[in-house]
């Protein structure tokens, strides 16, 4: 049994993998992510899924549910793998072990939570140094986030744009995500953080003919990165593009998934019960052969939350507040 | 010197005059090259000999510093000036825990009165009308003190970041920097009102009131961002999901209140306030306390924000709290209930800023997921954000000025910017 066969093993028991086992791991990771593109090219049939949030129980559901783990289905990622659940670090090497054991069957592409800044924050450095008790772990899955893809494209010309969050006013073609240098920390601004926060909006508030064509366009995202975008600028990229989907996800969508601007945009959460409290489903979207969508909804595990008692997690101390 | 001065040598117990509008020159964060200090005069400053914080019965504090452990240095009766902002902070031969007051920070005391009541308002004027306005309200028990540092550091950020913009040519103006108001609620500080109602509606309906009667006494036709820690958070928020305020609002800023923790949290928050000293024998000493029991973590920040909130005893000497939180109590849950769902609601920009760890609850937490308003997280900050972390509070607030004024919008390569 290879090293990889063997972690793979003690994470679907939820297992520790000791820090070595973990080095070898991310080394390998990046030696293959290293190779892909800014746009992967990816065939079709594939299972897309949005946001993981170290749901480790409910990624394991995602993928009884998409046709069983790789090699068995393939399956395409779109980031934030990590941050808020339990299992971050579980998600993540599993994710990454599944990429070195058969990089065709599985791509993963970068999420904003992929990143040093706000993985210090929202939970996945904590995890690490809770279950090491150094950053040391930490700081390697962060030299794999630095190498991980942008975007996708599933089926070629006519096919899906596969991205976290949306689009940038400054990415105009494929050709401007080709050109980022995408080895490096999230940027605050520019192409490469356009794309991993940006968000859609279909809110057009009452405009006339005149404004309407500035409402459905570009706006300031109220996330503090990335923009939102309406639906012009996406039928313009799609058109430009040669492309018919753009698929992303990003947002929490109560019902699992959301199709938008007459199903040229669709948003794929994958964390059903998000962060254990939201109450909401989860979704992934297969595309087919024939380039079919064909959406699948899923739900929590009940014994995710129950197997989650006696999970240390940074509870403030009470203090002055008024 | 004197200028800058007028009105300092007051004790803090005594209500300031009522005459509006003592105006100094000096003492916004700008003016960086005055480096004067000042003599000290008030009487509680002379030199404390006990060392003794146990003996009026207070909690230890959480950790002791050098100073915590020796009495206080019998130093020259200094206190820093300007040379504060400048970064010589030390470098001065200063008493620790001197009191410091409004002028070193706001440009001008207003009271804005309505019928009997008046409300003690603090105010630098925008250098133009392109600059933003900021507007502040403070949490329970604190004062427009609050948000001194704060109000200096958007000045002197903004114009460090002009002058380096300035000097790559990407823009003209380097004259733009933004405005500030910030008042003692009623209740609170140097504000006096008649009614006991500690209602949000009645905290809401006087900040809509200032907010009013400052913007037309000044002619101000400025984008205003709301501010508002704790309390101050829901009563800015609940004015913005009434509309309260006529004049264009282009952001809305919550410092370190989420509605789902406050509330469970009310229960030991009447413990929390049982535990903290009733009284101190000088200012200088409840500065000292508030600092080192952490409830503010930085003492620059505290040596202003602290005097306001301190009266003279009564029935005895030394200082007590000005304000009996106590009696507001009845209100505490009337505060922060529905302030989530009112906060995701409002119209303009929304900023969230919390201290320690990202504790949102539910709503807060899809309203997140959703993209629906900018979450930041300040590790090291303890409650009082903008005192305890100015530096990163007036850069983030600069951001979000920034990102949501329609001044500053870039050039797509295809499609179109809202206007």
């Amino acid at each position: 049994m290879t090293s990889i066969e063997e972690a793979i093993e003690l994470l679907h028991e939820c297992k520790h993998v000791p820090e070595p086992l973990v080095r070898q791991i991310c080394a390998k990771a990046q030696e293959i992510l290293v190779e892909e593109s800014n746009v992967q090219l990816v065939d079709t049939p594939v299972v897309i899924c949005g946001d993981i949030h170290g749901q480790f129980h409910d990624l394991l559901t995602l993928f009884a549910i998409g046709g069983g783990e790789p090699p068995n289905a393939a399956y395409l990622f779109l980031g934030d793998f990590v941050d808020r659940g339990f299992y971050s670090l579980e998600c993540f090497l599993l994710l990454i072990c599944l990429k070195v054991r058969y990089p065709d069957k599985i791509t993963l592409i970068r999420g904003n939570h992929e990143s040093r800044q706000i993985t210090t924050v929202y939970g996945f450095y904590d995890e690490c140094l809770r279950k090491y008790g150094s950053a040391s772990v930490w700081r390697l899955c962060c030299g794999v986030f630095d190498y991980l893809s942008l975007s996708a494209l599933v089926g070629g010309p006519g096919g899906v744009f596969c991205v976290h969050g949306g689009l940038s006013p400054t990415v105009k073609q494929l050709d401007h995500v080709r050109l980022i240098d995408r080895k490096q920390e999230v940027p605050h601004d520019g192409p490469m953080c356009d794309l991993l926060w940006s968000d859609p909006d279909d809110s057009v508030e009452d405009a006339d003919d005149e404004a309407m064509e500035l409402a459905t366009s570009w706006g300031v995202s109220p996330r503090g990165a990335g923009y939102l975008f309406g639906p012009n600028p996406v039928h313009e990229f799609n058109q430009i593009n040669n492309t018919t989907l753009i698929a992303r996800a990003h947002q929490l969508v109560m019902e699992g998934y959301k199709e938008m601007f007459d199903q040229s945009l669709v948003t794929v959460w994958s964390a059903p019960n998000y962060c254990y409290r939201c109450g909401n489903v989860a979704a992934v979207l297969e595309i087919t052969d024939s380039m079919e969508r064909q959406y699948k909804v899923f739900h929590a595990k009940d014994a995710d939350v129950g197997g989650n008692e006696g999970m240390p997690m940074k509870k403030p101390v009470a203090e002055y507040f008024l | 010197m004197s200028q800058l001065h007028r009105g300092m040598h007051k004790k803090p117990g005594m209500f300031p005059p009522k005459e509006v509008l003592e105006e100094v020159d000096a003492g916004s964060g700008s003016d960086t090259e005055t480096e004067e200090t000042v003599e000290c005069t008030e009487e509680e400053e002379e030199q404390d000999e006990t060392d003794g914080l146990g003996d009026l019965g207070m909690p230890p504090p959480k950790k002791t510093t050098k100073s915590a452990a020796s009495p206080t240095v019998p130093a020259p009766a200094l206190i820093p000036s300007l040379s504060h902002l400048i970064g010589l902070e030390g470098k001065q031969p200063s008493r620790k825990y001197a009191p410091a007051e409004w002028p070193q920070y706001f440009k001008q005391k207003i009271s804005v009165a309505r019928d009997n009541d008046t409300f003690n308002v603090l105010y630098t004027p925008p250098d133009d009308s392109e600059a933003p306005v900021y507007v502040f309200h403070h949490g329970a028990g604190s004062c427009a003190e609050s948000f001194a540092l704060l109000s200096v550091r958007l000045r002197e950020m903004m114009h460090e970041e002009r002058f380096q913009l300035a000097a790559t040519a990407k823009i003209r103006d380097e004259n733009k920097l933004p405005g500030m108001i910030a008042f003692d609620a009623r209740g609170h500080g140097f504000t006096e009102v008649e009614s006991t109602d500690y209602s949000l509606e009645a905290f809401t309906n006087d900040f809509a009131f200032i907010v009013a009667n400052v913007v037309a006494e000044f002619g101000l036709t400025n984008n205003l961002i709301l501010v508002g820690h704790s309390l101050g958070g829901a009563v800015v928020t609940n004015a913005c999901h009434l509309k309260l305020i006529q004049h264009p609002v282009i952001g809305l800023a919550v410092l370190d209140v989420v509605e789902g923790t406050a509330i469970e949290s009310l229960a030991s928050m009447q413990q929390i306030l049982n535990s903290r000293p009733k009284s101190f024998p000088t200012v200088e000493k409840g500065i000292e306390w508030t600092v080192q029991s952490h409830t503010i973590r930085n003492r620059e920040s505290a040596c202003v924000s602290v005097p306001p909130t301190l009266i003279s005893q009564h029935d005895g000497p030394g200082m007590t709290w000005r304000t009996d939180l106590m009696l507001t109590k009845p209100y505490w849950k009337g505060w922060f209930t529905g302030l989530s769902e009112k906060f995701i609601s409002c119209a303009p920009a929304k900023l969230l800023i919390l201290a320690g760890t990202d504790r949102l609850d539910k709503d807060l937490m899809v309203g997140q997921m959703q993209g629906k308003y900018q979450l930041i997280v300040f590790q090291e900050s303890g409650h009082f954000v903008q005192e305890d972390a100015p530096d990163k509070t007036a850069l983030s607030l600069i951001d979000f000025w920034k990102r949501n004024d329609k001044v500053n919008k870039t050039v797509p390569l295809f499609g179109a910017f809202r206007a």
